[in-house]
């Protein structure tokens, strides 16, 4: 199953610099917001792949808008070859296995203006 | 608080949330469709309904407003189409849309294109009253 999201980055930059620490908080774990502060010039872009990507992800295991989940029940990391990786927690660990999803994997790219991601569940390993 | 107090504040927010203007926002105007609200604008517009209205409205509550008591599960098919029981739910919920509910299919898109000002208002007014 597969999914696909794109974020407008002035949007997610707007949206930060209106709101406070508890927005980011909202929609990102702490290790998200230190990962994305930490690319400094670059953090909007980061924030703006991370919010598409965990867009990206609802719309491929199938829940979109229904779910009870909260965003940072998703959680986009990079390991060491700098590829997102994705963490769950609370509700969707549920749907995962509801589903029979045994992996999920997610790509991010950003232009100057806008941040896409897409994000394919797999039903069985491989 | 009176509802004409929570439509002019809500007014606002939308202004605010969407950068439209004041006019454009009727009670029976589709938040997605009329306003021109993306998914994001939706978790802009909930947080600043939060911090408006001293209370937490979550993206799930919209659906399961939409559904009108219906379980997921009943409303929606395998292929996230609504069921034949959806259907005759947004019926009950929407009567001034039953001609356009016989003639198409609808998607969970096309059901939250459904969700108008007067809804959100609705859900505002109950959550004060509780």
């Amino acid at each position: 199953m597969l999914g696909i999201d794109i974020v407008p980055i002035i949007k997610i930059k707007s949206l930060i610099k209106e709101h406070s620490e508890e927005f980011l908080k909202k929609l990102y774990t702490e290790r998200e917001i230190l990962y994305c502060q930490s690319r400094k010039k670059n953090s909007i872009k980061h924030f703006a792949g991370r919010f598409a990507a965990k867009e990206a992800v609802l719309k491929a295991i199938g829940i979109g808008k229904r779910g009870r989940v909260e965003w940072t029940d998703i959680e986009i990391l990079n390991n060491g070859y700098g590829e997102p990786v994705v963490y769950f927690y609370g509700e969707v660990l549920n749907i995962l296995q509801r589903k029979n999803i045994k992996k999920l994997s997610v790509s991010i790219s950003h232009s100057d203006n806008y941040a896409v991601a897409c994000a394919t569940a797999f039903i069985k390993d491989i | 608080m009176e509802r004409e107090e929570i439509v002019e504040r809500l007014k606002e927010t939308f202004v605010r949330a969407l950068g439209i203007r004041k006019e454009k926002i009727t009670m029976d105007a589709s938040i997605v469709n009329d306003l021109g609200a993306e998914s994001l604008d939706i978790v802009d517009i909930l947080f600043r309904v939060e911090k408006e209205f001293a209370m937490k409205i979550a993206m799930f509550e919209i659906g399961e407003f939409l559904r009108g008591g219906l379980s997921e599960e009943k409303f929606y098919d395998e292929n996230r189409m609504v069921t034949k029981a959806g259907m005759k739910q947004l019926e009950i919920l929407f009567p001034e849309l039953t001609q356009r509910i016989a003639d198409e299919r609808f998607d969970e898109e096309k059901v939250f294109s459904l969700f108008t000002v007067s809804h959100l208002i609705d859900m505002i007014s109950n959550k004060i009253k509780r």
